[in-house]
C-alpha cells in the first residue's frame, strides 16, 4: 500500500508543474473565439423568348397557338402577351382571349379587322418580361 | 487570463479564423432556392460556427439589394481541424424585383462567429 501512495507523488507534481510552465494562471485547452468571413454571389435567372406561334385566321376572327416555354431549371412562365402585327409592321394588343396575359398556350381574337397579320408572344413571369417570339405565319382575316 | 489553443500556442488575443463562400444560380421573382455555404476551417483544431449572417450588395443601379433576402444561420455547424463542413441557408428574389434583375448577380459578403477549441 505504501509504495502505490507514493506513486501519486510524482503525478500530482507533473500536474502542477505543467501550467506554471505555460505562464501565470494559463488555462489548458480553453475555447476561444472564432470569426469567419467570405465573399458570394446570388445570380439571377434570364426568361426565355417566346416560340414562334401559328395562326389561321377567318371572318373576323384570329386563332393563334404557341408553345411554351421555361425558365432555365424548368419552371414555367406565367403567361404571354400576345401581339398582332399588320403588315405595314404596326404592332396592336390584341383582344378577345389574347387581351392581357394568357396563362394558356393559345387563344382567339374577335372583330378583328380585314387584312392580313403576323403574331408575336412575349412571355412574363411576375415584373420580368422574355424577348419576344419570332413572328407567325400570315394570318387572313376576312 | 491567457488560453491556450490545442495546437499550443498561446491564444489569449488571438481568435481563430475560418472561411465562408458560396453561390446560388436560377433566381427569378418569387423564387426562393437554398444557397449552400461551404465553411472552412485552416486550422489545426475544431471549431464551432454558431452563426452566419449575409450582406448583399446592389446588383446594378437599376437591382438593388432589397430586392432580395438571404436567411441567416443560428446553430451549431463542426468543422474538423483542416477541413470543411456545409450549411443551407434560403435566398429569396421578390415578386417587386424589376425586369432589370434578369442576368445579373448580387455580391454577398458572409460573416460568420463561433467558437474554437
Amino acid at each position: 500500500m505504501r509504495r502505490q501512495s507514493r506513486l501519486w507523488l510524482p503525478v500530482a507534481a507533473i500536474a502542477l508543474a505543467v501550467p506554471a510552465a505555460l505562464g501565470t494562471g494559463a488555462v489548458a485547452f480553453a475555447a476561444w473565439s472564432a470569426s469567419g468571413s467570405g465573399p458570394g454571389g446570388a445570380a439571377a435567372a434570364t426568361m426565355p423568348p417566346g416560340a414562334a406561334p401559328s395562326g389561321s385566321g377567318s371572318f373576323g376572327t384570329a386563332t393563334i397557338s404557341w408553345s411554351a416555354v421555361t425558365l432555365a431549371d424548368g419552371a414555367v412562365v406565367g403567361g404571354y402577351k400576345i401581339t398582332r402585327y399588320d403588315i405595314n409592321g404596326t404592332g396592336f394588343a390584341a383582344n378577345g382571349t389574347c387581351a392581357g396575359v394568357v396563362t394558356t398556350t393559345s387563344c382567339s381574337e374577335r372583330s378583328v379587322p380585314a387584312g392580313t397579320y403576323t403574331y408575336t408572344d412575349t412571355p412574363v413571369l411576375n415584373t420580368w418580361t422574355g424577348g419576344e417570339s419570332p413572328q407567325s405565319n400570315a394570318v387572313i382575316v376576312h | 487570463m491567457p488560453f491556450v489553443r490545442r495546437d499550443g500556442a498561446s491564444g489569449g488575443e488571438t481568435a481563430a479564423t475560418f472561411t465562408i463562400s458560396g453561390k446560388v444560380l436560377g433566381l427569378y421573382p418569387g423564387k426562393t432556392l437554398p444557397l449552400t455555404l461551404t465553411v472552412t476551417n485552416p486550422n489545426k483544431f475544431s471549431i464551432t460556427v454558431t452563426s452566419s449572417t449575409t450582406s448583399i450588395s446592389n446588383a446594378s443601379s437599376a437591382c438593388t439589394a432589397p430586392h432580395l433576402k438571404v436567411t441567416s444561420f443560428s446553430g451549431s455547424l463542426v468543422v474538423g481541424a483542416l477541413n470543411s463542413a456545409k450549411v443551407k441557408v434560403n435566398t429569396t428574389l421578390l415578386h417587386s424585383a424589376p425586369n432589370a434583375c434578369q442576368g445579373v448577380e448580387f455580391p454577398l459578403h458572409y460573416t460568420g462567429s463561433g467558437t474554437g477549441g
